[in-house]
């Protein structure tokens, strides 16, 4: 049974996790939830990313949502924002793709250019 | 799409864009299944309401088609349903739609947990409540409430997973299922 009091805890776990965070710096991962979004699978894409971050227990990077990001023709998509605040755009996101994308970019700090929104647009 | 949560996510981004601080949902269950979404935003003039259904009308300049009410409505009128759509400038939108919950096409209700943790997590998103209501009872969940409970939090990745199940717990407590 889930509980308000549990939350809490869970919450106080979380905020020492974060003191160490925000020291180092993270990732930001932006998933595009337009209807193009929703209806090309980007709920399925944010649920990968989180289950990946987790699975791995990466602890540097943020997982949020936005609304439509204008390209519809490639979702599902999401933007990578890197500790120095440069911006990478993934598009027509697979489960697959997930988990090459945090193994690469988010641990070892080498965006996938064949992924990329300018790459595939071309 | 195929089920109403995911219908829910797609209507409040539509609230979201029109720079509302507060957005309230409100779905009630009985026989029918009515779903009310009224947020504070932009709101639309007269003409742009009449048109805001249609499949080929948007206001974005980047496509030329919105499918998000356009789908709402017609899923709610497959299941003998009614949309109704009211609007003011710079008063805001309420959108009621109701589905015959017993209609055989109507489409599941989906995860309403995770769908209200993705909200609550939009970067532009100020505020909304969600709540959820059958035979009297109800669960109410209050975005800056949990900011304030939660704080920065909101984004740990445990935290939402133990919110998204703590939300589908109290939904299904109202709904009877536990």
């Amino acid at each position: 049974m889930k509980s308000l009091e549990d939350l809490q805890k869970l919450r106080d776990e979380a905020l020492k996790k974060m003191n160490v965070r925000y020291v180092k710096g993270g990732y930001r991962i932006q998933v595009g939830m337009g209807t193009c979004g929703i209806a090309s699978g980007a709920k399925q894409v944010l649920q990968g990313f989180l289950k990946e971050i987790q699975d791995r227990q990466i602890e540097n990077c943020a997982v949020t949502q936005v609304g439509c990001m204008g390209e519809c023709t490639y979702e599902p998509m999401a933007e990578i924002i890197d500790e120095n605040g440069q911006s990478f755009v993934y598009c027509s996101i697979t489960d697959d793709m997930i988990k090459e994308i945090v193994e690469k970019h988010i641990i070892n700090h080498e965006p996938i250019d064949r992924y990329l929104l300018n790459n595939r647009k071309r | 799409m195929d089920n109403i949560a995911l219908y829910l996510l797609d209507l409040a981004q539509n609230a979201i864009v029109a720079k509302a601080n507060h957005i309230d949902i409100h779905i009630k269950e009985d026989d029918m299944l009515v779903l009310e979404m009224k947020d504070d935003g932009c709101g639309m003039d007269e003409e742009t309401l009449q048109k805001a259904s249609s499949p080929f009308f948007t206001t974005r300049k980047t496509r030329k088609v919105g499918l998000g009410l356009s789908m709402i409505k017609m899923v709610s009128e497959q299941t003998s349903g009614e949309f109704q759509l009211t609007s003011k400038p710079n008063e805001g939108t309420t959108l009621k739609v109701s589905f015959d919950i017993h209609h055989m096409d109507m489409p599941p209700l989906g995860d309403f947990g995770d769908v209200v943790v993705m909200l609550a997590i939009h970067q532009d998103m100020n505020d909304f409540s969600f709540t959820y209501e059958k035979d009297n009872k109800q669960y109410t969940f209050h975005l800056n409430d949990m900011k304030e409970l939660l704080g920065d939090t909101l984004h740990d990745i445990y935290v939402m997973n133990y919110l998204k199940d703590y939300i589908n717990q109290e939904i299904n407590r109202v709904r009877g299922i536990l």
